[in-house]
């Protein structure tokens, strides 16, 4: 198997999380549905996968940067299971609109759990540890140099959508409206 | 707070870009760590079920 291989399924990985966080956002900014502290909570989880699935893209494959996406994504498992429990008690009503029959949170434990699955499979293949010299960002194919761009821009969307929503200090626990528009 | 955790993240992918590889893990760690105590933060009632 070529050794570059590895890096492409690293940045194919990081584009499906952007994904992911691009359907949060459609559903805060389209939807009308602000991100409860939990749910930006997740998105961080989210955030740090990708700072995993970069560092494989960028300096290549490491044992080490699996760790970083699988404790990250045992973060995220853990704060969206959290959610999950809080809306599961009889006569608690669930947070936001559901999305193909889940709801966000729902959806968060689900891809958090491909994640540590697909991170355990991929990290099993010891040739591509063999690669392990840093790229810089021209020298990479088209499809590492999206997955790079993309997550550095959804997460400075994420950080400045955050501020919009909470300001400097603590988030409401049931959001209703801005900090920066109230 | 929550966008001062995206900007550490953002911090540690951009010195990952220009090769700081170290200073990366660290800003890494200092995000993860923030993050976890905001998540206690934020995690602290007692949830009404039975297990």
């Amino acid at each position: 198997m070529h050794i570059n291989l590895f890096r492409r399924l690293n940045a194919i990985g990081m584009l499906l999380v952007s994904v992911v966080l691009l359907t949060a956002f459609y559903g805060q900014l389209v939807g009308g549905e602000l991100a409860c502290p939990l749910c930006l909570l997740q998105r961080i989880a989210y955030v740090a996968v990708l700072y995993g699935l970069m560092l494989n893209v960028i300096n290549g494959p490491k044992p080490s940067h699996y760790s970083i996406i699988t404790i990250s994504a045992f973060f995220g498992a853990a704060i969206s299971m959290r959610q999950i429990l809080l809306h599961i008690v009889p006569g608690t009503p669930p947070y936001g609109s559901p999305f193909l029959g889940y709801h966000y949170y729902t959806w968060a434990f689900i891809i958090f759990a491909l994640v540590i699955f697909g991170t355990a499979v991929i990290a099993a293949y010891s040739t591509q540890y063999r690669a392990d010299h840093f790229i810089g960002f021209k020298d990479h194919r088209w499809v590492c140099k999206l997955a790079i761009v993309m997550a550095l821009g959804i997460t400075a969307a994420n950080g400045v959508l955050a501020f919009v929503e909470c300001g400097p200090l603590v988030c409401a626990d049931n959001p209703v409206s801005y900090w920066l528009f109230s | 707070m929550i966008s001062l955790l995206f900007l550490l993240f953002l911090v540690a992918m951009v010195l990952t870009m220009v090769d700081k590889h170290k200073s990366s893990f660290a800003v890494f760690g200092v995000g993860m760590l923030l993050s976890l105590l905001w998540f206690r933060y934020h995690a602290t009632d007692t949830i009404n079920i039975l297990l």
